[in-house]
Parts: structure tokens; C-alpha cells; sequence
């Protein structure tokens, strides 16, 4: 058998096409419980050629310990959720392992687990964070009207094209890693970490995405630990894939999150305060668990204007499988629940759910999260747009009609219209391990080939189309000659994780600088020229920002109508409009924007998980419903003219259609409908049988 | 058992457990890795297949019923008018894939465009909707299918459905 | 699951054969449920192949039937000309997984499990289609309702092939067909609510009201009290029936809330049948 070195292996797109090539497959030997002490392991004899690994053959630190939590490479001595790796087994047939990982017996002192999260101990609080401006008991006990809500996002799983896993092989001293992440310098550090080796004895080579929902911002660096150890173990190269049944029983998934609010207006309907509660499930060990809450917390208010905000955000964790990031980190349902909420303090002000928005919405200088906002939230500059195309004030009317008039009030009116408005806030660092200043390369040969080198993986066409535009004009190239590297850790600079936009938002500018930085040296230095530009981290001096400034905006509207005997809705349509600076391209920008919100409709009505009583099992796969193209509705997508700096739209349509479709299903039912994805309403109830 | 069939034009024959999906076979004996093997319960559409000239999910195919077929995957498919007209349209169509299920989509596009009677377009989105596909937005995916049909049928198949 | 052999017979009476021989023995055709239902554990099985036998793949028409051999993929059916009456069928048949699983999917396959009712069978049982069984004693043809035994469950002969399915293709003047609901735990298929009905002057002359999942609802009771009456029918007949069905879901072993959809629909499509059908 060929064997390669993986240096050879310089393009692999697809994890599951890394060639076999004398390698060896890694299959993970689970915790059949969700919490307890492990009592032994006992591996069945493996013939010549097999090996196990276990905790106390992690020639390195057991433990990840960059994501603002310390996860274990492989659990020794407990395990805190089941399907939790404990040992793996490698060998170089692939049904052979999966036989030995099968007989393999894991044996736990199983304890009582807990998955609720809602009412929570303070010993499974694992982050938290508040805030307290003006004087909201007050200001609640003075209002004309307090409304209470409460307003759940449940778990739902990224299901990526492609089940997770990583593969790793020696070139001389280096270890490469391939892995499908967001974050390739994280995974390099953690592999670095538990081989025990320096960081430059690593490399880490992106693979394909796909479409990836933030889910790939830590977890393939734990499965690149474990690609890492067998191959370093074993002398192979080693391949590990999940099946799509362990992906989706057992890795990260969107934490699930309950938003309560008090909320106060005053006899005009404007919000005099609020105190709002955020409760969010974080499963085991809770990578991220600060983060999450933190912008959590931020979000909560929205685009409105509070003069007294109380925020207490907790990270609670539980014995599932780590929980996490979803099209951002926290401020998904937060969105949904603010948004849900304006509809109710307009209904409760006896207001049109725009003209509420419009009292309340954040001006400039507004200091409800803190430090004064530059510039107004741009409600009427996004809605006059939208409120026309989609024809909502009319629909809305009418509907309010039907609603009103029905002969029979027990019955459901039938249609509904929803609208929802809010920001993507600028692409931030991470607070924990993010990159020292985020950084681009851009390299001009003496052929005239222009390589721009970033760890941010252009898998969008769309964005490379971009990046390569830019350079090109900036240098007078044509885009043909201009490639973007693909990202390996020991050839391009830390651009940090590929998260919040960051593409567009930081690395699109800063290729843009390096490309001018070039330009200025092109005819004053020998070929080749390689500038490198770096984000400059905000001074510790400077005046702090409104974390709305340089925000991108948009609102969405969803209409849809009830199915006469079941109520199940369907979806006339949906309008988008969206205010993000300068569109560097905009058909491409309108066509993810209209994917997006097919995916974020159908995250609504379908991709149901009840993990309420215990981690996912197969069936639960089996059951999960997956919307497909056909079921998308017309999707309508605008742009409102801006001369800012391009801004990020990866997260608005996750952030607004939900909120849409739940205010539009509210009036179609002339009841709240406070909880997605809205087959939840029949979790637990179908097992009657 | 021997599994005699014919793939991509050539006859091949293997030894195979009954029971043993097409999927796999055709990955890992024949290294034919557009498809992929992921939920193996005709979920995903990844793994789809011409077999007799329909377009199946090779997972739901054991290997006994592929006895005697002929089987074309998308390494069979590239090499066909219909792919290139395919291909061309998606690119032009701004219908952008992300690389995993690009050879799926291509194959169900390229599916209609092989069919004898013009398909609707609910019929298309009913088509595509048979590989599971986040990354594409799916206006764009009819229009290039659409574009796909207006070129290669060209008024020569007239009858809709 | 485990294969043992596979036998492939060329024609019905080779898999008859096979099947007097090897009674345990599991008829294929299109294998897509059998692929999805069953697990990789269990005894070994012997398979029975049905793909190569011509004459289940057969699909012939007369003035009155359609006759569809077994074998006849679902596809295939949604493909027949749209002048034929076989719209609940199609509907059924647009509900099953996707394009290319009926590519593989056959008609027999859907009819002939033994675990559920899926999702073609109530349209059939609407339909009033018949079935043509063969075994080693010969064939016989049969309503499709003797495959429902006492209790509402599938009641498939062993060591018996579906060879053919005939549909009378006399056009129904109303019909519908709902999911009734999602799988759950309880139950891997999601249950199938189907209805046909046929007026004469003005009165209902043929109703059929049907729920099926893990057992089949059907209330001939209700049914034939339905029939001879003038339409529009009365609230106090729609209401009744919608509460007669839910009993009858129920009794058939339904999860309450699905009972009480399978009322709901009954209701809506008798209404429905008030303002001039479908």
C-alpha cells in the first residue's frame, strides 16, 4: 500500500475524501451515561495493527482549555454527558474499529442527571452577566401597563453537509491536521496542547465548510485532537468521521434558551423599563458559556430605546452534550424574544406594531446599553422600504379585520402578517483566545499573480469573487490573476475565527489596505512584495462604543395563512430588507440573503428536538424534519443605499424571520405564539400511543 | 455473491456481500468519491445515481439489486452534454454550491434535462428537493435548471405537463 | 439485518416456489422501507428478489380498472397521464420521501408491510382497489380491506406475494388526503388521513372515510349513514360524524390528538362537500 506523506494531501475539500492511503480510522468509544465516575474501560483484545487510546495516553495536556472552558481531550475519571468521548480505537480497517468501539464496555457509576436549565442551582451556573441602569422597580411600579413575557428557542442541530471529523498525518516533524473549522489557529493550539509540542510544530489545513450555522467554531478542534493523537500514536496517517447519527446525537447544538421579560410603557406606549431574564442551556462544560451570555445580555433590548434595563443572562449547565453557538452566539432567540415582545407592548398600547417600533426605537445618542449611540437605529430608512414591497400595512389591516369580525372567536382567524427589525452587531473578537489583531497577507510575484492569505476560509464563491475584485482594481490586475490561498496555518496569518461576518466586515477591509499598502510599494521595490495588515485592537482609551454602532440593520416581514383544520401555517411570503453599508456585490448579497431565510423559515416550523428529558437518540434524528428548496416560499430581498464600510448580513435573516413568523402565526391565531421551532408544541404529546 | 453491472460504461464485477449499499461500493472499491455516504436511509440525496437511467439514492441499493444494472455516477455524468449545460447554467444562474452536494444537485438537474416531457416547475423544485441542500438558494437553483432546460431542449421536447 | 441468499426468480411462479420452499423468505422489491425499518442486527434472512419478474412491473388499463403490477415504482404512477382518475393515489404518492426514493419505491412495497399502514394504502382502500395474491395453493384477488384483521392491524398473508393491485378508475366527485401527523416515538410512520366521496342528484351515493398508521380507523357505520342523505348535510350530521370518527380513531388505538385530527378532517371535508367538493 502507497504510503503519502500528508504533505502531499495539500487539497482536500471533503474530509470524507481524505485518500486512505495506508492511514488509519479512529472510532470513539463513548460514555453510554450522561454523569457519573468512571469505573473501568475494557477494550476487547484488538489484533496487530489495533490500538486504544485513553486519557493517560494524551502525550499532552488532557484538557482544551482555549474556549473559555477546560474540556477534556478524552473523559478520565468522569464523564458529564453521555456520548462523551472517552477512548478511542484505531486500527486500518474501518469495520473493524466500529466492531471493537461496539464490544468495547465502558463502565460509569451512574448519578441522577439534571437537563433543565430554566430554574437554575446555583451550582450549575457557569457564567453570568448584568447590567442595571436607571431605576427599573421603579419605573415598573409607575408604568400604565406592564407586560410579562416569556419567549423559548429550542435546540436544533447545524446539520452540516458533511458529519464532522478530522484527519491528521506527519510531514518529517510536522503534524498536519485537516479540519473542517472556523478557527484553524484554535485547532492548531489545542492539538499543539495535547501532543505537548510548540505550536509551529502543527499545521492546520482547512477543508470544505459547507454551510456550518457557527457550529464549527471549537468542536473540530477536539476532533482534530483526537485525529492528532492516533496519528501520532499510531505512526499513520488517521482519518476520523463521525456517521451522521453520532454528529447528530452527540455534538454541539443550539443551546436552548428561555428570555423572560417585565416590561413597562407609559400611557403613550413608550418602554419606560425592563427587566429581562436569560436562562441558556449550555450542556456540559459550557465552551463559551461568558461569551453567549455577554451578548446575550446586549441584545436584549433590541433596537429600542430603554431608559431603565435590568439584564441578568446566566449560562446554566447540564449533563448534554455541549451546547452552543447557532448563526451567532446568543443573540438568536434573544432576537426572536424582543422582537416577539415589541409585538406585545404595541398589542398592550393599543398600537400598530410599526408605529410602536417607530416611538421606541433607539435615536442617536440613546444610552440605553451604555455608552451613547452615533447613530440612530435606521428603522424608517429600512421599513418605508420594506412596509411597501411587502404591502404590510394593508395585509396587516385586513387581517386585523378577520381577526376582530369572526363569526366563530373559538376558531382561529386564519392569517397573519408579522414584521420584526433589528441589528447584526459588528464582527467583535471573541474575548477568549481570539487573534492578537486579525491579519491579512497579500503577496504580488513577479509573474504579476497577485495571493492574498488569510486563516478565514473563502468557501463562499461569493466572497473570493469579492476579495479578488478588490485587489485586482486596487492593483490593476485582472481577477484571474488572483488567487486566495487556501488556509493553512503555517502559510497564511491569524485572521481569528470566521465568525460575525468577519470576512466581510474585517478581513474585506484589511485586504483592501494591504492591497493599497502594495500598490504604494509595487515600483519602488524588487518583486516579489508581501504586505501584511493587522486590525489594531481598539485602545484601552479610546471612547467606548454602543455595541449598535457599525451595526448592520434589517427587517423582515413574513406573511402566512393557517391550515383550516390542523392550523399548521404556510408561508405566503417573505420580504427582507437589509441596511449594511456598501454592497460590494449585490446579487450575491440578495441570494444569501434569500437562502438564509429559507433556512431560518424552516428552522421555524421544523427541525424539531426535545432534548428535555435527556440527550438525542437515533430516532430523534429519524424524526427531525428537514425543509427542503421546494418548501421555500418568494422571497423578496432589498437594499437600502449606504456609503459605510461593508457590514456583515450572515446572522439577520436567522435573527428576524423567526421574529417575523412567530408575530405573523400570533395574529393567525389570535393567541402568542411564544416558542420555536413550533413543533415543539406537540413534544412529548404524540407519545401517547 | 459476484456483482456483475455496468458503471460508467465499463462492465465491472466484484464480490460483495448482498446487503452491502451501492454507496459504498462504489466509494470505496471503486473510489468514486463525488457521492458521499452520509445518512444512508434516502435523506440526504448525496448519494444519488443514474441506475437504468433513473436517478436513485445509492444508499437504498443493495448489492444484489445492482445486478445487472447500469449505474453512472457524476464521474460517468461529467463527461456528458447534459452536465456541461448543467454546470454552465448554475454558473451562470449565480447559484452558488458549497462543494458538498454539488454533484448531487447536478445530477438531479441533470436528470430533467434528460427526461423526455419538460417538467414544471413545481416538478424541478420537486426534483432538486431530493438532495438536501442548505447552500443553495433556491430561486436561483430553478432559474439555472430552467436556463438549463431552454438551452438543451431547445423547443424539441414541446409537451408540458 | 443479515442476507443469507438471495433467490431472483424470473417469473411469478419461481417466487411462488421459492416462497412454498423458504416461507421465511423476505420479498424485495424496491427495498426502500425494508432498508429503513430494520436494523443491521437479527437473525439471517433469505431474500426474495422480485425485481427481475416482468409481469410485476406491468401496468395495463381497461375501461374500468387500472391494473398495476406490484413492482410498478411510484414514480411510474405519478407519471401516468392526468386523465386518469387516480388522484388520491398521486397525492399519497407525493407524500412519500422524495423524487428519487420512488424511483426505487414500489406500489407493492407500500401495500404488503406488515408493521404500518403507509401511505398509499388508505387512498387505495378508498379507491376500493383489489389485490391479487398468489401463494402455493394459486392466486386469488381480494379487496385490498383483507389485509386489515379484526383489530384494525395489517393482516399480510405469510408466504404470500402482492402481485398485482387493480383500481377502478371511475372518477370520485371529492376526495382529500392529510398527514395526520409526524413520526414520533411511538410511531416511526407518520398516520394518513384519506376520504373520497360520490354524489348522485344531489346526495352523497359513495363516501369513504379512512385513518391509517400503525391500525386502520374506518367507521362503515358512519359511512353508510352519511349515504342517501341530501347535500348540503346538516351541522348536526357533520358534527356528528366528526365525533363518531374521533371514537372510532380512538377505539382503533389513534393517540388522542391524532383522533381528534382525524374528527377535524372528517368534519372539513364535509363541509368541503357542502360547498360543491374539492
Amino acid at each position: 500500500m502507497r504510503t503519502a506523506r500528508a504533505s502531499d494531501l495539500s487539497m482536500v475539500g471533503r474530509l470524507s475524501d481524505f485518500p486512505l492511503l495506508d492511514a488509519v480510522y479512529v472510532g470513539t468509544v463513548r460514555s453510554p451515561v450522561s454523569r457519573g465516575a468512571i469505573r473501568s474501560i475494557s477494550v476487547p483484545h484488538l489484533p496487530r495493527g489495533y490500538r486504544s487510546v485513553t486519557a493517560d495516553d494524551i502525550p499532552g495536556s488532557a484538557r482544551i482549555d482555549s474556549i473559555g472552558a477546560s474540556v477534556p481531550v478524552l473523559a478520565s475519571g468522569r464523564v458529564a454527558y453521555r456520548g462523551e468521548p472517552v477512548a478511542l480505537i484505531v486500527g486500518p480497517d474501518r469495520l473493524r474499529v466500529a466492531e471493537a468501539v461496539s464490544m468495547t464496555a465502558v463502565r460509569v457509576d451512574e448519578e441522577p442527571a439534571s437537563f433543565g436549565y430554566e430554574a437554575c442551582e446555583s451550582r450549575r451556573l457557569v457564567a453570568a452577566y448584568s447590567t442595571d441602569s436607571g431605576s427599573v422597580d421603579a419605573a415598573l411600579a409607575k408604568a400604565a401597563r406592564v407586560v410579562d413575557g416569556e419567549y423559548r428557542m429550542g435546540p436544533q442541530d447545524h446539520y452540516y453537509p458533511e458529519p464532522q471529523g478530522a484527519a491528521a498525518g506527519f510531514d518529517y516533524d510536522k503534524l498536519i491536521v485537516f479540519s473542517s473549522t472556523q478557527w484553524p489557529f484554535q485547532a492548531r493550539d489545542a492539538v499543539a496542547q495535547a501532543l505537548g509540542v510548540r505550536k509551529d510544530e502543527v499545521v492546520v489545513r482547512t477543508t470544505s465548510l459547507g454551510s456550518h450555522l457557527d457550529g464549527k467554531l471549537w468542536y473540530p478542534s477536539l476532533l482534530a485532537c483526537h485525529a492528532a493523537i492516533a496519528a501520532r500514536l499510531s505512526g499513520k496517517n488517521a482519518l476520523l468521521l463521525l456517521s451522521r447519527t453520532d454528529d447528530f446525537m452527540y455534538t454541539t447544538k443550539r443551546a436552548p434558551t428561555l428570555v423572560s421579560y417585565r416590561a413597562g410603557l407609559d400611557e403613550a406606549g413608550k418602554l419606560v423599563a425592563m427587566d429581562a431574564s436569560v436562562m441558556i442551556n449550555v450542556g456540559a462544560y459550557a465552551p463559551f458559556g461568558a461569551e453567549l451570555v455577554e451578548r446575550a445580555a446586549k441584545a436584549v433590548a433590541g433596537a429600542y430605546a430603554c431608559p431603565s434595563l435590568r439584564v441578568a443572562a446566566r449560562a446554566v449547565s447540564t449533563d448534554l452534550p455541549p451546547m452552543g453557538a447557532f448563526m451567532g452566539l446568543g443573540t438568536g432567540p434573544v432576537a426572536f424574544a424582543v422582537e416577539r415582545l415589541a409585538e406585545d407592548l404595541a398589542d398592550a398600547a393599543g398600537m400598530d406594531p410599526y408605529e410602536w417600533r417607530a416611538m421606541n426605537v433607539a435615536r442617536r445618542g440613546d444610552q440605553t446599553l451604555g455608552p451613547p449611540l452615533r447613530k440612530g437605529a435606521p428603522l424608517d430608512a429600512v421599513c418605508d422600504r420594506l412596509l411597501a414591497i411587502s404591502d404590510y400595512p394593508r395585509k396587516r389591516s385586513s387581517f386585523e379585520l378577520i381577526r376582530k369580525r369572526r363569526p366563530d372567536p373559538s376558531s382561529p382567524p386564519g392569517y397573519g402578517i408579522g414584521l420584526a427589525f433589528g441589528p447584526q452587531r459588528p464582527a467583535t473578537a471573541l474575548s477568549c483566545r481570539d487573534a492578537q489583531a486579525p491579519s491579512v497577507e497579500v503577496t504580488l510575484s513577479k509573474d504579476s499573480t497577485l495571493t492574498i492569505r488569510s486563516s478565514v476560509a473563502s468557501g463562499s464563491g461569493a466572497v473570493t469573487r469579492i476579495w479578488k475584485r478588490i485587489a485586482a482594481t486596487s492593483l490593476g490586475l485582472s481577477p484571474e490573476a488572483v488567487e486566495v490561498a487556501t488556509p493553512s496555518t503555517d502559510e497564511v496569518p491569524d485572521s481569528g475565527p470566521n465568525v460575525f461576518s468577519r470576512r466581510i466586515g474585517v478581513v474585506t477591509r484589511l485586504i483592501g489596505s494591504a492591497c493599497d499598502g502594495l500598490a504604494s510599494k509595487r515600483f519602488r521595490e524588487a518583486l516579489p512584495i508581501t504586505v501584511r495588515k493587522s486590525q489594531r485592537a481598539r485602545s484601552a482609551k479610546a471612547a467606548p462604543e454602543s455595541p449598535l454602532d457599525d451595526a448592520s440593520w434589517g427587517a423582515a416581514v413574513v406573511e402566512l395563512e393557517l391550515d383550516p383544520v390542523d392550523a399548521a401555517p404556510t408561508v405566503r411570503g417573505i420580504w427582507l430588507v437589509a441596511k449594511a453599508g456598501r454592497i460590494l456585490s449585490r446579487e450575491d448579497a440578495a441570494a444569501a440573503l434569500e437562502r438564509d431565510a429559507a433556512v431560518a423559515l424552516g428552522l421555524c416550523v421544523a427541525e424539531c428536538l426535545d432534548l428535555s428529558d435527556g440527550p438525542a437518540d437515533p430516532g430523534d434524528l429519524r424524526r427531525y424534519g428537514l425543509w427542503r428548496i421546494k418548501d421555500a416560499p418568494p422571497i423578496q430581498v432589498e437594499f437600502v443605499d449606504d456609503d459605510a464600510e461593508p457590514k456583515g448580513i450572515g446572522e439577520l435573516a436567522y435573527s428576524l424571520v423567526p421574529a417575523a413568523f412567530a408575530n405573523a402565526l400570533s395574529q393567525a391565531l389570535d393567541s402568542p405564539w411564544n416558542a420555536l421551532p413550533t413543533c415543539r408544541r406537540s413534544e412529548g404529546v404524540d407519545d401517547d400511543s | 455473491m459476484i456483482v456483475e453491472f455496468i458503471l460508467n460504461g465499463e462492465d465491472v464485477s466484484l464480490k460483495a456481500d448482498p446487503l452491502e449499499r451501492l454507496s459504498d461500493l462504489l466509494r470505496e472499491r471503486f473510489d468514486l468519491t463525488s457521492l458521499m455516504s452520509d445518512c444512508r436511509e434516502g435523506v440526504c440525496g448525496k448519494c444519488v445515481v443514474f441506475l437504468d437511467g433513473l436517478l436513485v439514492n445509492s444508499c437504498m441499493v443493495p448489492a444484489f439489486k445492482a445486478r445487472g444494472t447500469e449505474v453512472v455516477t457524476y464521474e460517468g455524468f461529467k463527461s456528458t452534454e447534459s452536465f456541461a449545460t448543467v454546470e454552465r447554467s448554475f454558473r451562470e444562474a449565480g447559484a452558488e454550491l458549497c462543494g458538498f452536494c454539488d454533484s448531487a444537485l447536478f445530477m438531479a438537474a441533470g436528470s430533467l434535462i434528460e427526461a423526455t416531457v419538460r417538467p414544471s416547475e413545481e416538478e424541478i423544485m420537486e426534483v432538486l428537493s431530493s438532495v438536501y441542500c442548505r447552500c443553495v438558494t433556491p430561486s436561483r437553483a430553478l432559474g439555472a435548471v430552467k436556463a438549463a432546460l431552454e438551452s438543451s431542449l431547445g423547443g424539441k421536447y414541446g409537451r408540458a405537463r | 439485518m443479515r442476507v443469507d441468499d438471495v433467490s431472483a426468480p424470473q417469473t411469478i411462479a419461481e417466487a411462488v416456489a421459492v416462497l412454498k420452499r423458504q416461507p421465511g423468505a423476505l420479498p424485495w422489491a424496491g427495498g426502500t422501507l425494508i432498508l429503513t425499518s430494520r436494523g443491521s442486527d437479527g437473525a439471517p434472512v433469505s431474500v426474495l428478489d422480485l425485481g427481475r419478474i416482468p409481469e410485476l412491473r406491468a401496468v395495463s388499463r381497461s375501461d374500468r380498472y387500472l391494473e398495476l403490477g406490484a413492482c410498478v415504482r411510484l414514480a411510474t404512477i405519478q407519471a401516468l397521464p392526468g386523465s386518469l382518475a387516480l388522484q388520491p393515489l398521486r397525492d399519497a404518492i407525493g407524500l412519500v420521501g422524495t423524487a428519487t426514493v420512488r424511483n426505487l419505491a414500489t406500489l407493492g412495497g407500500n401495500v404488503a408491510s406488515r408493521d404500518s399502514f403507509m401511505t398509499c394504502f388508505p387512498s387505495l382502500a378508498c379507491m376500493d382497489a383489489t389485490v391479487e395474491l398468489r401463494d402455493a395453493s394459486g392466486s386469488r384477488w381480494t379487496g385490498i380491506h383483507s389485509l386489515v384483521d379484526g383489530s384494525g392491524r395489517p393482516a399480510f398473508p405469510a408466504a404470500t406475494l402482492l402481485t398485482r393491485i387493480r383500481i377502478p378508475t371511475a372518477p370520485w366527485d371529492a376526495f382529500a388526503l392529510h398527514r395526520l401527523g409526524e413520526p414520533t416515538k411511538g410511531d416511526a410512520f407518520a398516520s394518513t388521513f384519506a376520504a373520497a366521496a360520490r354524489f348522485e342528484k344531489e346526495t352523497i351515493s359513495e363516501l369513504r372515510l379512512i385513518a391509517s398508521g400503525r391500525t386502520l380507523a374506518r367507521d362503515r357505520a358512519l359511512e353508510l349513514s352519511l349515504i342517501g342523505k341530501r347535500l348540503p348535510l346538516t351541522v348536526k350530521d357533520v358534527e356528528e360524524a366528526q365525533e363518531a370518527a374521533r371514537e372510532q380513531a380512538i377505539e382503533a388505538g389513534f393517540p388522542a390528538r391524532l383522533a381528534e385530527r382525524f374528527g377535524a378532517y372528517v368534519m372539513s371535508f364535509l363541509a368541503n362537500v357542502q360547498e360543491g367538493g374539492r
